[in-house]
């Protein structure tokens, strides 16, 4: 066996372990999903036009996505809004002189 | 007080019965055609009276409905069938079954050749006149003129080319544009009472001018150009700045008097260029004064634009926060029974209603507006007692008039328009007991001592509609008390209908009116007297600090928007809006509330006034229940009826109270005005001396005095 070395394993010892750790990994990206596109969020939801409305969103956000056509600002956005909240209070409004 | 009642409810029957009894009254009616199309006018109305009520376009130049009518532009020439030739439609009364005909071939041939009449001596420098954009002459030029041009100047001669005229530091005159209408002309002798315009020569050779070298200057002398239908007159402080389609509007009150005079203020780029009239029937017709005018380069003068503290001799610059903190401090550490607000003139009702409030929950009543008053038991309830009891417009109708103590040509020229308006076309005899001052009336002066009341009785006696007007600056003397019981004796024998309010005041400040009915108190600097504040809030009150200075150590917060003399004593100075910044809202004279619209954002770091005390007040851990104009003006809604309702005018009630509550006291006895002449007028108060045109204006006042013309 000339060539070889023996390595101690990272965490599986046979394929059959790799491959569940594979799926589970699948499955964690899966079990993310409904929080990306908001479908918890929108789980309240009963007026179907409404559903179907945010369906339809909710493919075109996907395809957007999928094409590459929203750029990086647009996705990070979902998890951090970039855009400054305005003061809503009156010493906040006032200070910031806005009005 | 229930008498008074019924007294009252019985006047207002008298009025509507006496209203309805002038509507049955109706003045003969005729028919007249314009154009086959039948219209009844009334039978004094004039051809083009009739053309304006139907609007029906109809040229004119020399016509003005507030001026005598001229006649000699003719551009409303109109045939009239049936009269073999054109006539002028200004000067010509309508007639049974008339067929005017606008439209006529003859009509408008009339008319194009008189346009090309007067464009054969007018220069074609339009892209360098004021006046273009809004130019009578390019406006029917355009609508009834030739497209094309027969004049040809094949011998060269060029022109008619006129001397242009002096007429002072505030208006241009370009005489080679002049049409000679004679507006100014008739405007300056009608209703400025002044004949220093005038013309000389005839036809071709007419010249519209001064006869001698001599400057016009007039309290309204800026709506001589207003009324000049082509750039011949035109505003130098406006000169080449910009033109009439790039400039915004917004309407507003002018607040240099207490008139409540409606101003359209022009702006553009945030900057304020011009202030111009706005109509009011029943105020200012469509006149304004030259301060309301041309103060306004005094809103770009020393103005505060950052927060600021005291350290050592210096104000140095600061951040909102810190300011309102230090200042909150001071509030907090002064003794809140005896924390005083004054506020200056220009103060609209949010910040005064936002102020008292203020101060109120802090537990402190020492509110004041700077101008004293403490001539009556009632103090301020009455509002009768200090303002005017009569309805602006109805100073036509006055047949004698009596000035105590006042010069309403300074102190409110629009209201002495319509004094003049009642001398010129009422017969209106005017009495003076003050000074000898300048009116542009004529007067009789009954002596400067307020003993020579006693004269005035005899002459207002017999007078149907007779009118007394007392200046407030006397209300504040000792000679308050004796001078309105006297006044009040006098109205009290007239015979004159209830409706019809005699003993009229005339305020000078346009916050006067709306402190008042918020609860603020006259006689800041009596109260300063009696008891020493624990710290000064100072709204944009500059006057009275000239006379009186907070003690050391008391603390002096200043709000406002002009550094002068209440920012060189400030502490810690907050910096406002003008009144072209905030708007707000403002009470006339006649207790008439108007509203003022914001033309331009605050410079710098300024916030509105009623906004940095509600910030205040929020620092200081006083909670107050507004937080937008909205809930503000529902707040002064609650305060008074009148601060909702707005533009109407209102009868006052109780006028005879006024005279039974005097105090009595004995004054000094001598009568005095501190506005006599022209050259007082322009620079009066910290706001107009701030204004490097009103100076220029005031030397050209006293040049004007010291010329050998001054007299002519």
């Amino acid at each position: 066996m000339a060539g070889c070395k023996a390595v101690r394993p990272l965490m599986s010892t046979d394929f059959n372990e790799a491959h569940r750790r594979v799926i589970g990994l699948y499955r964690a990206f899966y079990r993310y999903i409904p929080y990306i596109e908001y479908f918890y969020r929108n789980a309240c939801v009963t007026d179907i036009r409404v559903i179907d409305m945010l369906v339809m969103k909710g493919y075109m956000e996907y395809k957007e996505v999928d094409h590459m056509w929203q750029q990086k600002g647009h996705v990070i956005a979902h998890w951090k809004p970039s855009a400054e909240i305005k003061p809503q209070d009156f010493i906040g409004k006032f200070l910031a002189g806005i009005d | 007080m229930l008498k008074n009642f019924s007294k009252l409810l019985k006047c207002r029957c008298f009025q509507s019965t006496s209203f309805r009894l002038q509507q049955q009254q109706t003045v003969p009616e005729v028919e007249v055609f314009i154009n086959g199309r039948s219209v009844t006018v009334p039978s004094y109305f004039t051809i083009l009276q009739t053309l304006r009520r139907e609007r029906v376009t109809f040229p004119s130049f020399c016509y003005h409905e507030r001026l005598s009518i001229a006649g000699n532009c003719r551009m409303c020439l109109v045939q009239i069938e049936g009269m073999a030739k054109l006539q002028i439609a200004c000067a010509l009364n309508v007639g049974k079954g008339m067929k005017i005909r606008t439209n006529s071939e003859k009509t408008m041939l009339a008319q194009e050749s008189v346009l090309e009449f007067l464009l054969i001596n007018h220069p074609l420098d339009c892209p360098i006149c004021d006046q273009g954009g809004e130019c009578d002459l390019q406006d029917l030029s355009m609508r009834f003129g030739n497209d094309r041009s027969r004049f040809t100047d094949i011998h060269f001669s060029g022109k008619r080319a006129v001397e242009d005229k002096d007429l002072g530091p505030l208006i241009r005159a370009e005489m080679n544009r002049c049409i000679h209408c004679t507006r100014c002309i008739r405007f300056s002798s009608q209703v400025c009472g002044l004949d220093v315009l005038g013309t000389a020569g005839r036809g071709a050779d007419m010249l519209v001018g001064t006869y001698v070298d001599k400057m016009f200057l007039s309290e309204l002398s800026g709506n001589i150009i207003d009324l000049c239908p082509v750039g011949a007159l035109t505003a130098i402080p406006y000169m080449f700045k910009a033109r009439p389609w790039e400039v915004r509007k917004a309407n507003s009150i002018d607040v240099t008097d207490a008139t409540g005079t409606n101003i359209v203020v022009n702006f553009r780029f945030d900057r304020v260029l011009r202030v111009l009239p706005r109509e009011h029937e029943e105020i200012n017709q469509e006149w304004l004064s030259d301060k309301g005018r041309w103060a306004i380069d005094s809103l770009e003068m020393q103005r505060l634009v950052t927060p600021m503290q005291r350290v050592n001799t210096c104000l140095c610059p600061l951040d909102w926060d810190s300011a309102l903190n230090i200042a909150a401090g001071l509030i907090k550490c002064a003794n809140p029974k005896n924390i005083m607000a004054i506020a200056g003139p220009h103060c609209n009702v949010e910040t005064l209603v936002a102020a008292k409030d203020f101060l109120n929950m802090l537990g402190s009543e020492h509110t004041y507006v700077e101008r004293g008053m403490n001539y009556s038991k009632s103090n301020t309830d009455l509002k009768a007692g200090f303002s005017l009891n009569v309805n602006m417009k109805d100073i036509v109708k006055a047949d004698r008039i009596l000035l105590v103590g006042t010069n309403p040509r300074f102190e409110a020229p629009v209201l002495n328009a319509w004094i003049r308006q009642a001398y010129r076309t009422n017969e209106c005899d005017i009495f003076v007991v003050g000074p000898c001052c300048d009116y542009n009336y004529h007067v009789n002066y009954l002596g400067a001592d307020v003993d020579c009341l006693s004269n005035a009785a005899s002459a207002l006696q017999g007078a149907k509609r007779p009118l007394i007007f007392v200046g407030i600056s006397q209300l504040e003397t000792a000679n308050g008390g004796p001078i309105m019981s006297t006044l009040s004796k006098i109205v009290a024998s007239l015979k004159v209908g209830s409706d019809w309010g005699v003993l009229n005041i005339i305020t000078r400040d346009a916050s006067f009116a709306g402190a008042l009915e918020a609860g603020w108190k006259p006689g800041a600097l009596e109260a300063v007297e009696k008891n020493v504040p624990s710290l000064v809030l100072s709204l944009g009150a500059d006057e009275s600090f000239y006379d009186w200075k907070p003690p050391a150590g008391i603390p002096f917060i200043y709000i406002g928007f002009q550094g002068d003399r209440s920012s060189e004593l400030a502490t810690i100075v907050l910096p406002g809006c003008a009144y072209t910044e905030s708007g707000g809202l403002y009470l006339n004279m006649e207790g008439r509330s108007q509203y003022a619209m914001p033309a331009v954002t605050p410079p710098g770091m300024a916030r509105p006034d009623w906004k940095i005390i509600r910030a205040l007040a929020e620092y200081s851990d006083v909670c107050m229940p507004y937080k937008n104009l909205d809930s503000l003006h529902s707040r002064m809604g609650q305060i008074s009826p009148n601060f909702t309702c707005l533009g109407c005018y209102q009868q006052k009630v109780f006028p005879d109270l006024v005279g039974q509550l005097v105090t009595p006291a004995k004054g000094t006895g001598c009568i005095d005005i501190d506005m006599k002449t022209l050259k007082d007028y322009y620079c009066s108060d910290v706001f107009t001396y701030n204004s490097s045109t009103m100076i220029k204006a005031q030397k050209a006042a006293v040049e004007l005095a010291r010329s050998s013309y001054a007299r002519i």
